[in-house]
């Protein structure tokens, strides 16, 4: 699984990376990581009609996480021009959702893992910097929108063993797509003239990817507050 | 360079930096793990897996120790039906619904929670399961018969016992014991809780008929009760009385104890009851004319009987004067002066009886055929022999009543039986015979010594009488005419005036060879035929002599013999005695057959001659 993580993230950079060489242009490189809330409603109510419908609800499984929201990690490479900034973004979103029950007679578990690849495009605005009487940028403000298109995946395990019998298993994998608009602001600090320091907050609208499989067929839905901190880098 | 390791380094960061949700985070219960324990089921203290058998209409008791566990399955299922368990725990089993040695499945399911609240648990997994299995067999024709027997306790009660019939799975509970005896009431007699004990005593059972009733009841209702019933009829026997004369007016009677412990009672037909006590033994004073014989009933009566004595078990018997042997009719007699003793010929036997023991010295069987007032044997005290007119011949006997001789009678044409109004045997060895015909009495004289016959003489139609030697005979013919009696004819020796008006009977002494009582309504004298000297009248009916004593018996009262003494001049004796049939005196013995047995009354410590 993680293989396949990894996979996709190259597969995501390395796209950048071509893009990025063709232009030649003022290349920026950005690493951010930050926390994110999600709506993920339907996936708590399926995961709620799960917890009381046996034999969850049978042998009182506990809801152990509720698909919260958790940290995520962006990567952006993009191509200033003065106070524009257009470029593409990668982030990736994880949350997940567990009932467990676990005695000497044997346990249960029923587990959601959400991934979300996200890839778009964005376009910042730094309409506010802040120069030294040198001339030297010390700190901008700035505003951005990134569209793009969510990928989401959900990795559905679940088990019941009873006295050392496997009573029932799951292990499904499912994927859906969805887009989203990322609407953020954020504060840079140009540590040097290579090396800037951003805190960013935003909201993300998503359109939420159905899961026909799922029981009750729930939407993922990403959207949520994007707080984040991160690092660039200018070429 | 320094461009691309930067680019790189953002890519591993970019790559590294995500990691994908994982809570390995469980909810644990902590529970325990619940306790090993069996579910009890008691059907009755059956074990599993054993076969039940029904014989009767039944009920199955169950009962459970469900340990405070809450119940989720409970079932019973006999055969493919399900029965629905109910709150007295009971199945009830009937045999008519099936058939002889048909073989059914009884189980009984029961599932408790263990509480333990585990997952197992709440799925289903985890449970106590109490899986109850039997055979049951019916036998619709098995019953619980008792064997039963009876003994005697040391304290003489009735002991009943019985044995058990080998039923299976059959345990007594107790016993009830009623009895119903000839009264018809039904009566208990206990209950016996200790199912163990296989008997009862009837303290209350004396004799007679009783039908008990032992009941027996099964533990668990196992079984119907059942109607065992044991019949015991022991009746004390009748006529076992021995009466004893003690004096003139007392009686001494006794019987043999009765096989079971019990009171006595003695009840007279009149309802007169003499309470014994546990005494076998009474002396009862009486007026009663001789002989006594008195039909009583005796009571066996339990020793705390408080109820009516007339409703207890009896036996008829009879207080009776004492009689000889088993003498029935005797129906002539002779003496023996010599050896105090008396022949007696009664049904077809020729008896002597030892007059000092009252006892049957020798019996005889003899042919003849009998007929009411015949002569049918003589003894001569002379000759110490003793002749018995068979038919057709005369038999002459020793006084031991072994054959001597026969001599053959010469019948008279015409006559099929001969009938002797005398029969002697005389000092000169001859049989002197009377018998009657149609042309009147018949005299026949007959020598012992030559067994021949010597002569006949007619006597006319009038009575005729004998001396006791043989020698003298008169014959009424208007008056009384004496004969000797000679070798060859008779030989008149007097001819007396009788006032035929008076007359009615004589009697010759077997004390003095002369005399003839000549007895007449009311009163009696003596006639010596020779002399004809006469001796009264005496008042009163004549009614015998005692030929060892002389002493005269005779009836001056109803009912009451007098007794005088040869000479009439002096009562020795007066006594009730029944003399519509004759009584007889020898050696102050008073006899008298009655009611088919012969009575005798020794007067001896009564009379002083």
């Amino acid at each position: 699984m993680l293989k396949l993580r990894i996979m996709k993230k190259i597969v995501l950079l390395s796209v950048l990376i071509v893009i990025c060489s063709t232009l030649k242009a003022q290349l920026t490189v950005g690493y951010s990581f930050g926390y994110a809330t999600y709506n993920m409603g339907e996936m708590k109510d399926m995961l709620n009609s799960i917890q009381t419908t046996p034999p969850a609800s049978t042998i009182g499984a506990k809801n152990m996480d509720d698909f919260p929201g958790n940290i995520y990690n962006s990567i952006n490479v993009g191509y200033r021009i003065a106070k524009h900034e257009f470029g593409i973004k990668g982030e990736y979103h994880t949350t997940g959702g567990k009932l467990s029950k676990i005695d000497y007679s044997g346990s249960y578990e029923m587990k959601f893992i959400l991934n979300g690849y996200k890839g778009s495009f964005y376009y910042r605005n730094y309409f506010y910097t802040f120069t030294s009487n040198k001339g030297k940028e010390l700190f901008s403000l700035f505003g951005e929108i990134a569209p793009g298109v969510t990928f989401s995946q959900v990795k559905h395990t679940g088990y019941l063993i009873v006295e050392e019998n496997t009573l029932d298993s799951e292990d499904d994998k499912f994927n859906a797509n969805g887009i989203s608009v990322l609407l953020q602001a954020g504060f840079k600090y140009h540590l040097t003239s290579n090396i800037g320091l951003q805190v960013v907050l935003g909201y993300d609208i998503s359109s939420g990817s159905e899961f026909k499989e799922l029981p009750y067929s729930p939407n993922i839905n990403w959207s949520g507050v994007r707080l984040n901190g991160g690092i660039t880098y200018s070429f | 360079m320094r461009n691309i390791f930067v680019l790189t380094s953002f890519v591993i960061l970019f790559l590294l930096g995500g990691c994908e949700y994982n809570n390995e985070e469980s909810y644990h219960n902590d529970v325990q793990k619940p306790e090993d324990i069996t579910i009890d089921i008691n059907l009755d203290g059956i074990s599993n897996g054993q076969t039940i058998y029904i014989y009767a209409p039944t009920k199955l008791h169950y009962l459970y120790d469900f340990k405070s566990k809450n119940i989720l399955e409970h079932e019973i299922k006999l055969g493919n039906e399900i029965i629905q368990p109910d709150s007295d725990g009971i199945i009830e089993i009937n045999p008519e619904r099936y058939s002889d040695n048909e073989e059914i499945q009884l189980t009984i399911k029961v599932e408790l929670a263990t509480g333990s609240n585990s997952i197992a648990e709440k799925l289903g997994y985890e449970k106590y399961v109490g899986d109850y299995n039997y055979k049951i067999k019916i036998s619709k024709n098995a019953s619980f018969t008792l064997d039963f027997k009876d003994e005697i306790t040391d304290e003489r009660y009735l002991k009943v016992f019985w044995a058990l019939p080998p039923l299976e799975q059959v345990e007594v509970d107790y016993y009830d014991v009623f009895y119903r005896d000839e009264n018809g009431t039904e009566k208990k007699v206990t209950t016996i809780t200790d199912p163990t004990q296989t008997f009862f005593i009837d303290e209350s059972y004396t004799s007679g008929y009783r039908r008990y009733l032992v009941m027996p009841y099964f533990k668990n209702d196992r079984m119907v009760w059942q109607y065992n019933y044991y019949t015991k009829q022991d009746d004390y026997p009748s006529y076992n009385i021995v009466s004893e004369p003690i004096g003139l007016n007392k009686i001494k009677v006794t019987w043999g104890d009765n096989k079971y412990r019990c009171r006595y009672a003695l009840e007279y037909l009149d309802g007169t009851i003499i309470d014994c006590g546990e005494k076998t033994e009474i002396e009862i004073e009486h007026n009663y004319s001789f002989p006594v014989h008195l039909d009583v009933k005796l009571h066996t009566i339990p020793l705390d009987f408080t109820g009516s004595i007339e409703r207890t078990p009896y036996s008829m018997q009879n207080i009776t004067s004492k009689k000889i042997g088993n003498i029935r009719y005797p129906m002539d007699f002779d003496f023996n002066l010599k050896d105090s003793q008396l022949y007696v010929y009664d049904e077809g036997k020729l008896l002597s009886v030892d007059l000092k023991e009252m006892q049957i010295l020798r019996s005889r069987s003899v042919l003849t055929l009998w007929d009411w007032g015949k002569k049918n044997l003589a003894y001569s005290n002379y000759l110490e022999k003793l002749v018995f007119a068979e038919h057709e011949k005369f038999m002459i006997l020793n006084k031991g009543l072994d054959s001597i001789s026969t001599v053959h009678a010469k019948l008279t044409q015409g006559t099929q039986v001969t009938v002797y109004s005398i029969l002697c045997l005389s000092k000169d060895n001859r049989v002197v015979t009377c018998e009657s015909g149609n042309s009147g009495k018949t005299l026949k004289i007959y020598d012992i010594s030559t067994n021949k016959f010597m002569y006949s003489e007619q006597l006319g139609y009038g009575p005729a009488f004998l001396s006791k030697d043989g020698d003298i005979l008169c014959s009424m013919a208007g008056l009384a005419i004496g004969y000797k009696v000679g070798q060859t004819e008779l030989q008149v020796i007097s001819k007396t005036k009788v006032d035929l008006s008076k007359y009615k009977d004589s009697f010759f002494s077997q004390f003095q060879n002369e005399i003839l009582y000549m007895i007449e309504d009311d009163n009696f004298y003596k006639l010596n035929i020779v002399t004809g000297e006469r001796i009264g009248p005496i008042n009163g009916k004549f009614i015998t002599e005692d030929p060892f004593t002389g002493n005269i018996v005779l009836e001056r009262e109803n009912e009451m013999v007098t007794i005088m003494n040869f000479q009439l001049d002096r009562t020795l004796l007066t006594l009730p005695a029944i003399t519509n049939i004759q009584p007889r005196l020898y050696d102050n013995i008073l006899l008298n057959a009655f009611s088919g047995a012969l009575y005798y009354l020794d007067l001896k410590p009564y009379i002083k001659n």
